[in-house]
């Protein structure tokens, strides 16, 4: 059989006499040894100068997650984000991990502080960290302050705690861990219309959820919290071991790991067959890994759920706890310039129904965006642009004084 | 476990040239072909093409399937009665055009041809009856184009052709099968002539090392001139063509600009993946571009854009309707008619038609101040600068950003906004003045970094490769030494390979974008 890879198809002539005296001489693992080694020597050079471009052009950075046991994910601290997703931004997350500049736990004495809270809608990655509406909040509320009692110093501090992908439930439970040390006076949780779906977890769906904690409501109606699919994501979530640690510092750091990993999203996304493979790989090793005997995992035993009432019991247990505290509690509504989501339409009057009962306040974007004279400026594909986020620190601005808290 | 495996292998995969689909599809192939026996080769290379065209859609097979056997039987026929019995030969000749040109016009034509109809009468009527018609919104008949039918089609209709004026029939139905589904050149060309790929199917292809290198070369540089450039260019495009009526004057020229590079690099960058593919296959396909935004006239401009398919109307359009033989008019005719059926062809909407119309007038246009300038003696030096050249050059990619606008845009009065908006009609003069959204995304994406880099290597590249041609002194020669050191470490190119793969497919936006090329 002869087959076009034989070496005097592959090699010139001149080559074909030196390759058959390498192999007679012992010399030809020498030299994949040697290619071996000059690959790698040329690789790390080559990763080293793709880190310093890809850093200098703002490629690779658009990854701002890192795997954290209790939340499912947070921001990773301090880290220097270029995203082009949609809209355009360049800046640092605090080192806290905030869409914000640095912060300082203790609150100053004479400081009224408001923690927005939310998920992509708040962190407002889509513009600059300057334009976001907590930031134009902030800048607002101060020079009108200071247009009132001239020479005041800042009165206001308008904190940026917004995380992509949050539910409500992790936005609670992120008020709970990192936001009640900031003593806020006035909570702004921004709560979007696929929020609702993400609280709770159908038991049908247990295989295919995202590592975050769900909630339900027991048969006393109850609000429980069910922790089952981040345990079973234990291994994945712990920032244990020198894998998940190498892992992590890559995430922080390295603008080639973001580049890929961004590609691996962008492909499991979009091409079929790499979906696919990834599915078939990940069921295989899930299956080996169960085969191992792994420790039990303590499922909670619950029916189906519905969302809106799940939702609204954490709303609830949030304003309560946030009243303990002596915060004050708003939700405010993302807006649905269309307005034809009858469920949408549901959950609000309930919500309204909830707060006017409960005591926590509504800001309800959705009449001044609608009366704008260009909604569709007020928005990217999906989230505010520049003048969404005006708008809307312009409404909440005028709800603060409605209320007279400025 | 059926129903487990079914999320695997349900729904077919499309192997778009740039999805990780089709890089898995060409390795397994690629592996296979040169492991498996010479003989056996053709057969296999044959069932993968059959695969990839059907990952589309499986009828699809059965079309070309069908086109292949009858266009083999044609050429047989055709051939055996050019011995004997030429009127006979040049009767079965004419059932074969109008065998192929039938397929082509059924399934990319019919929907176009009703409406256009309906629309004619419409136009005579009155306007109730227009109201009328728009209600019903135009029958149309629910035809799926098949990817590619206009290139095959172009093919069969150049081998029967090619038959009839002498060339000998290929008598191999697995060889003539292969010619006309070969997948690196399937769907969107380059429009391949059978006599070269039959000659390279009788010098029976091996994996040269020169082959290889320069198909990994092209696969790469295809790879970058689509994901890099092409895709990212598109979205500010599409950012553009969506907002037309707030676009700024800045906005319109580069969404009219951007449009041009988008689709370059959309179909060059296919082509080089296509011919890098065959390369590493051990076949040549034809070259399709030679650096069209360096022409200096229209006529020029052809002879470097879409080379197979110029030289295809040339062949078999120009030439039959009587060339540049006849007097000045019939020329001038003849370019006219070839390059509104050019235009034809690429989609069968008014705005091809307009554009092929836009493009026929200005080669006419372009010969005729050609010829003028030519006889006038006060020109004579000037003809001769620099400046004479690059002036050709800047209205030759004028032209093109202006005419390609028709290709773009969906409908005619779209068009005519963006063209209305390149030249500052209608645009938002308010503060911030003549920018606008388009520009703002333009300045924060990768683009303002790639694309100047890219034109700068594409330029001295080809200007390395003139050089080496004309055997001249090449290069410094510390950057010599170099090329000299990069040419003789494998590892080198494999690391710049592997590097440059990391940075392509990081660079993607998150949407995978079919080639433009398909739909035609």
């Amino acid at each position: 059989m002869t087959t076009a890879l034989d070496q005097k198809e592959w090699q010139p002539a001149a080559d074909t006499a030196d390759s058959s005296k390498n192999e007679e001489g012992g010399k030809k693992p020498r030299g994949k040894a040697r290619f071996v080694f000059e690959l790698s020597l040329y690789l790390a050079v080559a990763m080293v100068g793709l880190e310093g471009l890809l850093g200098a052009i703002g490629v690779g950075q658009q990854e701002i997650m890192m795997p954290e046991a209790e939340l499912g994910c947070v921001h990773i601290p301090g880290k220097m984000v270029t995203w082009r997703l949609e809209g355009y931004s360049r800046g640092k997350f605090s080192s806290a991990g905030l869409r914000d500049r640095e912060r300082e736990i203790a609150k100053p004495a004479g400081v009224y502080r408001i923690a927005v809270m939310g998920d992509s809608a708040a962190e407002g990655l889509q513009v600059e960290q300057n334009e976001t509406y907590a930031a134009r909040l902030e800048e607002r509320l101060n020079s009108k302050q200071n247009q009132i009692k001239q020479n005041q110093s800042e009165k206001f501090e308008v904190i940026n705690f917004g995380c992509s992908s949050y539910s409500t439930g992790q936005e609670y439970l992120q008020y709970k861990r990192q936001v009640q040390a900031y003593k806020p006076d006035l909570i702004l949780l921004m709560m979007c219309k696929g929020d609702t779906l993400e609280n709770n977890l159908n038991p049908q769906d247990r295989n295919k959820a995202e590592p975050r904690p769900y909630f339900y409501l027991d048969q006393a109606g109850q609000l429980e919290q069910d922790n089952s699919i981040l345990q079973m994501n234990k291994a994945k979530l712990s920032q244990d071991g020198w894998f998940n640690q190498t892992v992590n510092w890559l995430r922080a750091n390295s603008n080639v790991y973001g580049m890929v990993s961004r590609t691996n999203f962008n492909l499991f996304l979009s091409d079929k067959a790499y979906f696919r493979l990834t599915r078939l790989l990940q069921d295989i090793s899930r299956k080996a890994s169960s085969l191992g005997g792994k420790e039990e995992i303590a499922v909670p035993l619950y029916g189906a759920q519905n969302n809106r009432q799940v939702t609204l019991a954490l709303l609830s247990r949030f304003n309560q706890e946030a009243k303990a505290a002596g915060t004050r509690f708003a939700v405010t509504l993302f807006p649905d310039v269309t307005n034809s989501d009858q469920d949408w339409k549901d959950t609000i009057k309930a919500l309204k129904d909830r707060a006017s009962a409960e005591d926590f306040d509504v800001i309800d974007l959705q009449p001044p965006f609608r009366q704008d004279k260009n909604p569709q400026g007020l928005f990217l594909q999906y989230h505010f642009s520049r003048a969404g986020h005006e708008l809307t620190a312009d409404t909440i601005e005028k709800f603060l004084e409605q209320k007279k808290i400025r | 476990m059926v129903a487990s495996l079914d999320i695997y292998l349900s729904d077919p995969i499309s192997m778009l040239f740039n999805s990780f689909s089709y890089i898995a599809f060409f390795c397994i192939v690629f592996a296979v072909y040169w492991l498996m026996p010479d003989k056996h080769r053709r057969l296999f290379l044959l069932l993968a093409s059959y695969f990839f065209y059907m990952s589309w859609k499986a009828e699809y097979g059965l079309l070309i399937l069908a086109l292949t056997v009858v266009n083999y039987f044609l050429g047989l026929k055709i051939g055996d009665l050019l011995k004997s019995q030429k009127e006979k030969a040049k009767k079965w000749l004419q059932v074969g055009l109008v065998f192929n040109l039938g397929c082509l016009c059924f399934y990319k034509y019919t929907n176009f041809l009703i409406q256009s109809f309906f629309a004619a009468i419409a136009f005579g009527g009155n306007l109730s009856h227009i109201k009328a018609l728009e209600a019903a919104q135009s029958p149309a008949v629910n035809i799926i184009l098949p990817l590619g039918i206009s290139f095959f089609t172009f093919e069969f209709i150049h081998y029967i052709v090619d038959i009839y004026r002498g060339s000998k029939p290929v008598k191999s139905p697995v060889d003539f099968a292969l010619f006309a589904s070969f997948f690196p050149s399937q769907i969107a060309g380059p429009i391949k002539r059978f006599q070269d790929f039959m000659h390279q199917l009788e010098e029976k292809p091996s994996l040269k090392r020169e082959y290889f290198h320069e198909g990994m070369f092209l696969i790469m540089q295809g790879f970058f001139k689509k994901i890099v450039l092409s895709d990212n260019i598109g979205v500010l495009v599409g950012q553009g063509f969506n907002n037309l009526a707030s676009l700024s004057l800045f906005d319109a020229w580069i969404t009219a600009i951007g449009f041009t590079f988008q689709i370059f690099f959309d179909f060059s960058g296919y082509t080089d993946i296509g011919r890098g593919s065959a390369l590493l296959l051990g076949y040549k396909v034809p070259e399709n571009f030679n650096l069209p935004f360096l022409a200096h006239s229209l006529t020029n401009f052809w002879h470097r854009w879409h080379i197979s398919l110029s030289t295809w109307l040339r062949d078999y359009l120009f030439i039959p309707m009587g060339g540049s033989r006849g007097s000045a008019w019939q020329t001038r005719r003849n370019t006219f008619m070839t390059m509104v059926l050019g235009g034809l062809w690429h989609g069968a909407d008014w705005t091809f038609v307009i554009w092929g119309t836009l493009h026929g007038l200005g080669l006419i246009l372009s010969k005729e101040w050609t010829d003028f300038a030519a006889k006038q003696s006060f020109l004579a030096p000037l003809r001769r600068s620099k400046v004479w050249h690059y002036s050709g050059v800047a209205f030759v990619c004028l032209f093109i950003c202006l005419v390609s606008i028709f290709m773009r845009a969906p409908k005619l009065e779209q068009a005519l906004c963006l063209v209305g908006k390149f030249f500052g009609i209608g645009t938002n003069i308010d503060v911030p003045g003549i920018t606008g959204a388009v520009t703002t995304s333009f300045l924060q994406s990768t683009i303002i970094y790639t694309l100047p880099v890219y034109l700068l290597y594409a330029y001295l590249h080809q200007k390395y490769l003139t050089m080496q041609k004309s055997g001249q002194a090449l290069l410094p020669a510390p950057i010599s030494a170099l090329v000299n050191y990069w040419q003789a470490s494998p590892a080198l190119q494999t690391a710049a390979c592997l590097t440059l793969a990391i940075f392509i497919s990081g660079m993607a936006p998150s949407q995978l974008s079919p080639f433009i090329y398909f739909q035609f």
